[in-house]
């Protein structure tokens, strides 16, 4: 799949997740979103989306998935 | 008249014999009311709710008691907080309803985290777009502001100005009066043991006419019949508690002689003994061989008082259904009782309104537990008592 159609799909996904207010989606496809960015070497951007889902994961009890965004945002000197 | 004149308070501490009560404007001055939030609630142990409605992990209530936004949370090792309910940022209130939290306390504004002990765990963006870090935001010293608690008999207490001695201390007479209920697990009979009343009178009225059984042929002619005048006894415990006790207490809940379990271990004084006392400032209790009830005055002003009550029972058994109906005759029974007194704390309160009124006189027999609560409130007031 080519990167702007990811992107916009994930797009497309997040806002369908807020609007049905179903906040445990959001950590997973933040996640996504920022490894989208990770690989194409945006760090700022893919950090911007890995504290989204670190936070959202938090919230959800997505452990898993806010462990995930953490460790990305500690390797990238973003978080403790 | 001033209200903080040390005469005017010198005259409540007298002995009963002599003393006034609180003069009107104890109860109907806003200003006086804006200083008992200080002199008499936040600088002494003050019940904010009950251990029992943040019963699992992560249960947050938030709670605002005297104007204060609080928040209790559990954490997942049990042990119950309260914090102020705002986030270190920008003082955004972090909780608005009862909720059961997951692994954050997430501030709904810029969504700073804190972890159910209170510590900081994130800052997202602090130092701009995907930075979270940032040298001027020390977390170690952004945690949520925590309050002085202590869970007794479900009840929680808070010292808002962290200055009252150990909540041990402050109530080491009761604990040891009670010894035989404070130190084991009470059962909430769920829905069906707990209800609200709200009444137009200041609190301090709620708390003079719980603590004395002058009224109760008056008021209660139902107890008569099993539980006479003659039955109780004053108890006093000057600058802590007062209160009165019967030495018949002779449960009648639905005339089928089926009864509810009672507290195992209990000495002879409870096998047909009750004690009602108020720990001041404003906790209204009673223990019974076979159940406990408090009762939280939640004043929402210097006219208008919320009481909660919620009944406990002895073992986990008596929360189930088939004790069900049980328990709401029994709540029905106590609600009946708690509704017949609202006419007369109403009725106090609009009395004060009477500019003449000197306070009144106390019973130098009946009123003991009145007038060591006044006590309490002048001696407080006047820095005798501390505060």
């Amino acid at each position: 799949m080519a990167e702007s159609e990811h992107n916009a799909q994930l797009q497309r996904a997040l806002l369908a997740a807020y609007a049905a207010r179903d906040i445990a989606r959001l950590p997973g496809l933040y996640n996504e979103a920022g490894l989208l960015r990770e690989a194409a070497g945006d760090i700022d951007a893919a950090c911007f989306f890995f504290t989204l889902a670190y936070v959202y994961g938090l919230d959800a009890g997505d452990e898993e998935t806010a462990s995930a965004a953490h460790a990305r945002l500690v390797a990238h000197g973003r978080e403790r | 008249m001033n209200t903080f004149d040390a005469a005017v308070l010198a005259r409540v501490q007298k002995p009963i014999t002599e003393a006034n009560g609180l003069p009107n404007a104890f109860y109907t001055d806003p200003d006086v009311f804006e200083a008992e939030k200080r002199v008499l609630f936040a600088s002494t142990w003050a019940c904010i709710g009950f251990a029992k409605d943040v019963a699992g992990p992560g249960d947050a209530r938030p709670v605002e008691f005297l104007g204060q936004p609080l928040l209790v949370v559990r954490d997942k090792d049990g042990t119950v907080r309260v914090f102020q309910n705002v986030c270190r940022h920008r003082g955004m209130i972090l909780v608005s309803e009862p909720t059961t939290l997951r692994s954050t306390i997430r501030c709904p504004y810029h969504s700073w985290c804190y972890n159910f002990n209170g510590t900081l765990r994130t800052t997202p963006h602090v130092g701009g777009p995907g930075k979270n870090l940032h040298d001027a935001i020390d977390r170690d010293r952004l945690g949520l502001i925590e309050v002085r608690s202590h869970i007794f008999m479900d009840m929680i207490f808070v010292n808002l100005d962290g200055k009252a001695p150990a909540f041990e201390t402050h109530a080491a007479g009761i604990i040891e009066r009670w010894g035989e209920f404070a130190h084991r697990p009470l059962f909430h009979g769920d829905e069906a043991a707990s209800f609200t009343l709200e009444v137009k009178c200041n609190w301090k009225l709620a708390v003079e006419n719980y603590c004395e059984s002058y009224h109760l042929p008056w008021i209660h002619p139902g107890l008569n019949s099993y539980s006479r005048l003659e039955d109780h006894y004053n108890i006093c415990s000057p600058r802590h508690f007062s209160g009165q006790g019967t030495t018949v207490y002779n449960p009648q809940i639905d005339g089928s002689g089926r009864a509810f379990s009672s507290f195992a271990g209990l000495g002879e004084k409870w096998a047909t003994g009750a004690e009602y006392l108020t720990l001041f400032p404003n906790v209204l209790l009673g223990v019974h061989k076979d159940h406990t009830f408090a009762i939280m005055l939640d004043p929402q002003g210097h006219d208008r008082t919320i009481e909660r009550i919620e009944i406990y029972y002895a073992s986990e058994e008596m929360r189930g259904d088939d004790w069900r109906g049980m328990r709401e005759k029994h709540a029905a029974m106590w609600k009946d009782v708690f509704v017949e007194d609202v006419f007369v704390v109403e009725g106090m309160h609009r009395g004060r309104s009477a500019s003449l009124f000197d306070g009144g006189r106390f019973s130098p027999v009946m009123d003991e537990a009145t007038h060591c609560f006044h006590d309490w409130v002048a001696g407080r007031f006047s820095g005798q008592y501390g505060g």
